[in-house]
């Protein structure tokens, strides 16, 4: 038979509506994928962004009903996430201000290259550049660019959970990259 | 893993410590029913809105342009219909920002979201104005409101209430065959005396009526009194001819035998 587990999110949701400890399967597969993507777009420390996701799961719990298994269940989730984050993100904003990307390697990297950031700097360098200039980008760009190529969702995923049309999800990647680009362009001119 | 299953643990007990239950299923369907409901009905409204711009336009007194505001710009300027036009918007809004709200529709483009809503509501407008609708609205319901309200829903009857130019428009409130006395929007009482000949008592019995409103194209008359009006040519606020002479033949007759005797000719309008 089958693990719990091993079952596709739809699945799980069918199985959380019969019996609501099949919700701690749930939590376990999103929670460290949501700690991040919190994290990421809010600047918020670990505590807080605990205090997001558990509003953030309770939220998916009450709503359960209401998704639609025609979109894929972390879009869905994704875009509660979101919403939550962007709903309380004043009350973040003036807090923490440093990020910090331990283990995000992967993400810096694959933005180092999407802007071709000099190479030869060393990788605690090279984080530190793209930390900087994330930070000093408004919400709603970081955000396009952490689902983008930290989570890499699609365009349609980022749809989905932005609740806006592809074209308008390309427009916000293109000029979120001008802005990564600009802020870039004045670090170099100020080094 | 453990810093994981214990968030995971405290959202469980959070859940049953406050019997958090999942919102049913009805809610949400009743939820995007709502929104859709109030989309359609928004359209179909704007769909209106369309109809009773289409009747202002098409039987706006375009004959009468030069004579009404000195000039075709300043007389399309003055007579457009805005209090619809800005109805349709809101309406158009509603409808937008409802359709906006069901699920999905975020992935259309917003511009083709509007111009659908708009073609729909264009389309619907033109077959509300050939069912008559436009003008059934204007009669049953628009001429019926208060005057100030009546010319705000319709801009053309401020060109209209212009003695001075010869164009007086209002409510009649009596009539005794020759003499007529006419409110203004203004609520000023006008004696207005027919200065054309008459013939056409079917017409003239169903166009002077008590409570109706009417349009007339004359000259003051101050040497009689200061608001007394000579009328060259009378009008009822319907514009369309065709329609106006339809519905003509369905209002009961009134006595004006003693009128029939005299042998006086007069124009249609």
């Amino acid at each position: 038979m089958q693990e719990i587990s091993d079952k596709t999110d739809e699945e799980l949701v069918v199985l959380v509506l019969e019996n609501q400890d099949n919700f701690l399967y749930l939590v376990r597969r999103y929670e460290p994928w949501l700690f991040r993507y919190v994290s990421r777009i809010s600047n918020v420390s670990r505590d807080e962004a605990e205090d997001v996701l558990q509003d953030v799961f309770i939220k998916v719990y009450k709503n359960l009903n209401g998704f639609d298994p025609e979109l894929k269940f972390s879009s869905w989730i994704y875009r509660i996430t979101h919403n939550e984050v962007i709903s309380n993100y004043r009350k973040y904003k003036n807090k923490v201000k440093v990020v910090s990307f331990d283990k995000d390697t992967e993400f810096v990297k694959s933005l180092a290259d999407e802007f071709d950031i000099e190479q030869d700097l060393n990788l605690v360098e090279l984080k530190d550049k793209v930390l900087n200039i994330l930070n000093k980008m408004s919400i709603k760009y970081r955000d396009v660019l952490v689902l983008r190529f930290l989570e890499g969702k699609s365009y349609r995923e980022i749809s989905d959970i932005l609740k806006k049309p592809d074209g308008t999800v390309a427009t916000l990647i293109n000029r979120a990259k001008k802005e990564f680009l600009k802020i870039l362009g004045k670090e170099q001119n100020h080094g | 893993m453990d810093r994981i299953n214990k968030l995971a643990e405290k959202i469980i007990g959070e859940i049953k410590k406050k019997k958090i239950e999942p919102t049913s299923r009805w809610r949400f369907v009743m939820k995007d029913s709502f929104f859709w409901g109030i989309f359609v009905l928004s359209v179909v409204i704007g769909g209106m809105a369309v109809s009773v711009i289409l009747n202002t336009l098409l039987n706006n007194d375009w004959e009468l342009y030069m004579e009404l505001s000195g000039g075709l710009t300043q007389f399309i300027v003055i007579t457009l219909p805005y209090f619809w036009l800005i109805f349709l918007g809101v309406f158009m809004l509603i409808a937008y920002i409802n359709i906006m709200n069901t699920k999905k529709a975020y992935r259309q483009n917003f511009k083709l979201v509007v111009a659908g809503a708009i073609l729909i509501s264009f389309l619907l407008g033109l077959t509300f104005y050939n069912l008559g609708l436009a003008s059934s609205l204007d009669k049953g319901l628009i001429q019926k409101l208060p005057p100030r309200i009546h010319q705000i829903m319709d801009s053309r009857l401020g060109v209209w209430q212009s003695p001075d130019k010869g164009f007086l428009v209002g409510e009649i409130k009596s009539f005794d065959g020759i003499n007529l006395e006419l409110m203004d929007f203004n609520g000023d009482i006008w004696q207005v005396v027919l200065s054309f000949d008459l013939n056409d008592f079917e017409l003239l019995e169903s166009l002077l009526q008590v409570n109706k409103k009417i349009r007339i194209k004359g000259k003051l008359d101050l040497e009689k009194c200061n608001k007394c009006f000579s009328a060259f040519d009378i009008r009822p606020l319907d514009m369309r001819r065709g329609i106006m002479l339809k519905q003509l033949e369905k209002v009961p007759k009134q006595d004006f035998s003693e009128m029939k005797n005299k042998p006086k000719m007069m124009e249609r309008i």
